[in-house]
């Protein structure tokens, strides 16, 4: 019996968290809705808004060679791939809520259709 | 396409080395967690079914695999268990058995960034709760964890990573239906097991899926056809499909070799995936583990493709019976992606504290295409109840 009020315990805890996830903030998903036909979309486009300086992650700078932000770098092409292959949700996350660049011009409308296209294409490299 | 030269371990700064643990740290989030260690296989616990209520490893230990626990510390040491066997009573198979678990991560780490902001802290890779409640041959399992979204502002979400309902043919076959961990190649602890990280089998990435288990005495069989994890990636990027592991032990003695292959699609593209694998013996308590896996995707319009080739090498000598010390290696490599390379070597300990507590430091160095070679150093700390 008192295996099963741990269970009913615990059967309500998840309950209650989950009412309290429907009703946190809504995050930003990376989605497959209004993107690039399949073939239309190259990891380029995105390693040249990854070399942008206003947009770019190098020369803000943050995640050249020589800054390494948070352990992050995305001086060259591969590792551009390695990174944003890897963690899409997290790059588009933080991209899309214009969290990054910290310093520069956030990614427009335009420049997000480009990673989701790629990403729903299949995420090749280029 | 300019790229800089590799400089060697000596000419990195300290606060650079620390800067890349932060690094592994934000991959090691998406990275396989809670999964059964093969070679405690060594140490006569037979197969990872034997400690986990999943049959293939992985999740909640059972009472069997905590009792294994109690062995080494003794019975009188730390809080009990509280979890009850959920094997059908010959008395009253239909009465209802209940077990709860936990399943705690931390990693505590030390370092900086580039400009010397970040300070000692914890980083939680997994808090999870979950429990099995278990009628004759039916058996429900699931959890439930705190996901953290990263870069959305929202801290955490509640997310269920494996539910499933299994029934027990036989004790050696069980036939399970929903979301769980693919079975695909050698399964190891987190952030310590290379393949499965490369392959996308990371830690939020099950599957719902039919699965049907056989463990004999000399050949084990899973497998499964799954639709996608069904919430997590854009339906463009569910994965459909098939995978199937089979085993052979070989002797006595713990040594089997095993064959992995999975076929999938998605609307946005194809999958092959296979796994050679095997575990053996080397003296009365070490142990060798080994796996060459690669995999191709193919675009399902226009021509693009990614192959893949990843070896794991893992060599490991329980100093004591609670206390695995090891080496490791491991290569991985994306063939048509400008031959971009992974490398790591290191050497680790998963050591048995308590039988509540697991410490599981690991030092190794990194090195990629064409980039100097990074130290990373990790200091995992696991609850388990």
């Amino acid at each position: 019996m008192k295996r099963r009020s741990w269970f009913a315990c615990g059967l309500a805890a998840a309950l209650c968290g989950s009412l309290a996830a429907c009703f946190a903030p809504k995050a930003e998903r990376l989605s497959c809705d209004d993107v690039h036909a399949a073939t239309g979309a190259d990891f380029r486009d995105i390693q040249a808004l990854v070399r942008d300086p206003e947009k770019g992650c190098l020369d803000t700078p943050c995640h050249s060679a020589e800054t390494q932000r948070k352990g992050l770098r995305l001086d060259t092409p591969e590792l551009v791939y390695d990174e944003m292959s890897s963690r899409p949700d997290l790059f588009y996350a933080v991209l899309s809520s214009a969290q990054m660049p910290e310093e520069g011009t956030p990614w427009s409308d335009e420049d997000l259709e480009l990673f989701r296209s790629w990403y729903c294409a299949g995420a090749f490299p280029p | 396409m300019k790229r800089r030269e590799g400089h060697g371990w000596k000419a990195m700064p300290l606060l650079r080395i620390a800067a890349w643990v932060l690094g592994l740290v934000l991959a090691t989030f998406t990275a396989t967690t809670a999964q059964a260690y093969p070679q405690f296989v060594f140490k006569g616990y037979g197969d990872c079914g034997s400690c986990h209520h999943s049959p293939t490893g992985g999740g909640l230990a059972n009472r069997w695999g905590l009792e294994s626990l109690d062995v080494s510390f003794g019975a009188d040491s730390g809080p009990g268990w509280g979890n009850q066997a959920l094997t059908a009573e010959a008395a009253n198979p239909y009465q209802l058995k209940v077990d709860l678990g936990l399943d705690i991560r931390l990693l505590p780490i030390f370092g900086s960034d580039g400009d010397g902001s970040l300070g000692p802290t914890v980083i939680p890779m997994l808090a999870e709760i979950g429990g099995a409640a278990a009628v004759g041959p039916w058996m429900f399992y699931g959890t439930i964890t705190g996901k953290k979204l990263e870069g959305t502002g929202t801290p955490y979400v509640l997310a269920s990573r494996e539910h499933w309902l299994k029934y027990q043919a036989s004790p050696k076959l069980d036939v399970r239906l929903g979301r769980m961990v693919l079975p695909f190649g050698i399964r190891q602890p987190d952030h310590t097991q290379y393949v499965r990280e490369d392959f996308e089998f990371d830690k939020y990435d099950q599957s719902y899926g039919l699965e049907v288990d056989f463990r004999g005495a000399q050949w084990s069989l899973f497998g499964n056809v799954f639709a996608g994890d069904l919430t997590g990636r854009p339906k463009e990027r569910q994965e459909r499909g098939a995978v199937l592991t089979v085993s052979r032990q070989l002797g006595e003695d713990g040594a089997a070799i095993g064959l992995s292959a999975l076929g999938s699609t998605s609307t946005a593209r194809s999958r092959f995936a296979g796994s050679l694998f095997g575990r053996v013996p080397l003296a009365t308590s070490a142990y060798a583990l080994a796996e060459v896996a690669a995999q191709h995707f193919a675009a399902q319009e226009g021509d693009d493709t990614l192959a893949t080739l990843a070896e794991y090498l893992r060599v490991g000598w329980f100093v004591r019976p609670q206390m695995d010390l090891y080496l490791e290696a491991g290569n991985r490599s994306l063939l048509n992606a400008d031959g971009l390379t992974k490398t790591r070597a290191g050497l680790g300990l998963n050591w048995q504290v308590l039988r509540w507590f697991e410490f599981a430091p690991q030092l190794f160095a990194e090195a990629r295409s064409n980039l100097p070679a990074r130290v990373v150093a990790l200091a995992q700390l696991h609850l388990i109840y």
